[in-house]
């Protein structure tokens, strides 16, 4: 199994203001190819800031940061980014479907530009929404038209950062579903970020709790629920709720 | 004294270097563009003379009074119009037809009837100044949330003291707006008038210098008609703060935007 | 097409006033006053001026030179604002120059572009040009600086090179502040055409208009006035309908800033 991100030691530091903060401390952890990692932490543990350093937006100060055995100089090739706040990651002046074909390689011809569009929006279920821009959808709409953007160019990882934090409930566990359903349909591998705890599980293969400020990998969970799993009855499970309270645990442990 | 405010500094600096550079090596080399020091000196030649303080006083006077009558008049009308959706009905369509009038255009008018006089300069500077104040005004009243005016019912409250205690502090905001935008525009008219209605002014000094080949002294008039334009920008928002503090701690957008 | 028009404008018994007050000024002037002709007499006044040959030429050397002047302005003002706007470091370094610049009134370039250039139509519309720019600069300038710092971030994850980003992120994000500018440049090239033709003479209806003055003709004046004030309304119009248009694609904006 190919290693797709490879984390040793890294730290990260940003100036705030001048001053030197420290974000991350000794952050070590492996993504392997077609896995989900969720990685879940309180505010102000730096989750946001460790996914911008997978997806090249920002340098670490320390430590080897490796995609596909290779140190990461800047956005990669095959790597696509889900923000949490859709409104201002879309284009509100294009439409649906062109704030898709953002996402595409350069070198498709239009023939094709315009099937891997269509399809992918029939992936995530917006296929009537072609024509319609942005600010016309709902929350959970335009959140799906960003995983369309991210998914068109069949990208192999998929990096997200609280994608469904500014949701409300339903739409949530909606997304999560189909989220999971992409997921299989198109083997990826998912970097997700959140503070849910419940969230982190029902998704993930492997959980792993950033803690402490700086933050740091202090535990990684394997989450042995198989797949496919259920909104009610897997969180109903043994597994899922002695989980829930060792991460829970975990989280709150470092102060 | 952060750095932002540093680096504008550093800003003009440069370029008045770069300015009195050029023209010194002859890189820019028009008849009738000094160079900043050039300029400096004329200013200081005026203040000794003393006669622009005269005419700084002339401008300011038509700009302002023409300014606080087009105040009165434009907040009276402005919430009469805001209060009343029937009014507007019958009168907005005339008020959007006559307001893009360019004050500009009164001026032969005004020069007929007035003759070159401070009355034109006024009647030239009334005339566009009301409309910025008129329409935002009329905005902040029509804005009042009914609950507002339910409020002023509730306390039995006459006509007149629902309009200080509740309407005005929740128009002040747009009324602000149409007072700053306003007063840019009445100095901006108080100088086109003195250019070529009323010889008299900041306006009319920088038209005569110019006709007397002296763009030392041209160009510093110019740059007093800017600090001026300056001071009073600065005076109208420090006057803001003082009657309406709280506007001034929220981030607006408004205010960073012509 | 009327019916998309009208949603332009406020109800049309709105211009009642107006109506009212010209229906008035007829019938109260009967006795010829020498001052403020009846409007009838203006339309006499008229007649003759485009029977004479003098006024089409004359309204066509304004709307002329006047369009030439702000298209040019607003193309220099958003190439320049997006020069400024797209480097913080340059932002910074200016801010104190552009506010100052800003602060000068547009009617004080006249007299320094006719003492270096001369009197010329190219002039005119330079300086027209000049005065329009700086309100699309400022509003170009703050739309690029109010570009969410996560639209550059998506850019980057993208991989959308520096040319891909300026034409797909950053221009069609200034647009609407671009279009709030050129709002405000429209009224500003307005008075500075008219200002420069009364001031030197060059070709337009400004000129039409200080003749009148010389001759105590109030009727053309007058009459003139109402030529340059249907001009005016007729501008903006157009604006708003081409400012709709484009901006259909846009999300609503919570309220214009004028």
């Amino acid at each position: 199994m190919q290693t797709i991100f490879d984390l040793e030691n890294v730290a990260l530091s940003l100036s705030v203001n001048g001053a030197a903060r420290a974000i991350l401390r000794d952050v070590s952890f492996s993504v392997a190819q077609g896995e989900i990692l969720t990685i879940v932490g309180a505010s102000g543990t730096g989750k946001t800031s460790l996914l911008r350093l997978l997806a090249g937006l920002n340098r670490q100060t320390s430590g080897t940061l490796n995609f596909r055995g290779t140190p990461i100089d800047g956005p990669q090739d095959g790597v696509a980014i889900v923000f949490q706040d859709y409104t201002n990651a879309l284009l509100q002046w294009r439409t649906v479907g062109n704030n898709v074909a953002l996402g595409l390689p350069r070198k498709l011809d239009r023939a094709g530009r315009a099937a891997r569009i269509g399809d992918t929006l029939r992936l995530v279920g917006l296929e009537r929404n072609a024509g319609d821009y942005p600010w016309q959808l709902s929350g959970g709409m335009q959140q799906r038209v960003q995983i369309a953007r991210a998914l068109v160019a069949d990208p192999s990882v998929l990096l997200m950062d609280e994608p469904f934090a500014a949701l409300d409930a339903m739409t949530k566990a909606a997304l999560q579903d189909e989220l999971l359903r992409v997921r299989d349909e198109t083997d990826a591998s998912i970097v997700f970020i959140t503070h849910d705890i419940e969230e982190a599980i029902y998704l993930g293969n492997r959980v792993a709790v950033l803690a402490g400020s700086p933050g740091a990998i202090t535990r990684i969970f394997a989450i042995d629920i198989p797949f496919p799993r259920h909104q009610v009855t897997t969180r109903e499970r043994p597994a899922f709720l002695r989980l829930r309270h060792e991460i829970h645990d975990a989280i709150g442990g470092h102060a | 004294m952060n750095r932002e405010t540093l680096r504008g500094i550093g800003g003009v600096l440069i370029f008045l270097a770069a300015w009195e550079a050029a023209v010194r090596t002859r890189l820019i080399d028009f008849d009738y563009l000094p160079a900043p020091s050039v300029i400096a000196a004329a200013l200081v030649e005026m203040a000794e003379d003393g006669e622009v303080f005269e005419e700084i006083v002339h401008t300011l006077r038509a700009a302002l009074a023409g300014w606080l009558i087009a105040i009165v008049i434009g907040v009276v009308a402005g919430a009469a119009l805001g209060l009343s959706p029937r009014a507007r009905k019958y009168c907005l369509a005339s008020v959007e037809a006559l307001r893009p009038l360019p004050g500009i255009a009164f001026v032969p008018v005004a020069i007929l009837v007035f003759g070159f006089s401070l009355e034109t300069e006024l009647v030239v500077v009334v005339i566009p100044t009301v409309w910025p104040i008129l329409v935002n005004t009329m905005g902040g009243f029509a804005a009042i949330p009914s609950r507002l005016h339910d409020v002023a019912r509730s306390f039995r409250m006459s006509p007149a003291a629902a309009t200080l205690t509740v309407f005005a502090p929740a128009t002040a905001p747009a009324i602000l707006v149409g007072l700053r935008l306003s007063m840019t525009l009445a100095l901006v008219m108080a100088v086109a008038v003195e250019m070529i209605g009323n010889p008299a002014g900041l306006g009319y000094a920088v038209v005569r210098e110019a006709a007397a080949l002296r763009p030392d002294l041209m160009f510093a008039y110019v740059f007093i008609i800017g600090v001026l334009g300056i001071v009073l920008n600065a005076a109208l928002i420090g006057a803001a703060k003082l009657v309406l503090p709280g506007e001034f701690k929220r981030p607006r957008a408004e205010w960073s935007r012509t | 097409m009327i019916r998309r028009l009208t949603q332009f404008m406020p109800p049309a018994r709105g211009l009642a006033p107006l109506v009212l007050l010209l229906a008035v000024w007829e019938m109260v002037q009967r006795g010829a006053s020498p001052n403020f002709p009846r409007p009838s007499l203006w339309w006499t006044a008229i007649v003759n001026l485009a029977s004479s040959g003098a006024l089409r030429p004359a309204v066509e050397a304004t709307l002329w030179t006047f369009v030439a002047g702000l298209a040019l302005g607003c193309a220099a003002g958003f190439a320049l604002g997006l020069l400024i706007g797209t480097s913080v470091a340059v932002r910074q370094w200016s801010s104190l120059l552009l506010e100052f610049l800003r602060a000068l009134p547009p009617p004080v370039t006249i007299p320094i572009a006719v003492l270096i250039a001369g009197y010329s139509p190219s002039m005119k519309i330079a300086v027209i040009a000049i005065t329009a720019s700086w309100p699309v600069l400022l509003n170009t300038v703050a739309g690029v600086a109010n570009i969410r710092s996560l639209l550059f971030d998506v850019a980057r994850s993208l991989r959308l090179s520096r040319a891909e980003s300026l034409w797909t992120i950053v221009i069609p994000a200034t647009i609407p502040d671009f279009l709030l500018g050129v709002r405000v440049a429209l009224s500003i090239a307005i008075i500075t055409t008219l200002l420069v033709e009364m001031f030197t003479g060059l070709p337009g209806i400004g000129v039409l208009m200080i003749l009148g003055q010389r001759a105590y003709d109030s009727a053309q004046v007058f009459g003139l006035l109402a030529i340059v004030g249907v001009l005016a309304f007729l501008l903006g119009l157009i604006f708003a309908i081409v400012e709709g248009v484009v901006l259909r694609r846009w999300p609503p904006r919570h309220g214009a800033l004028r």
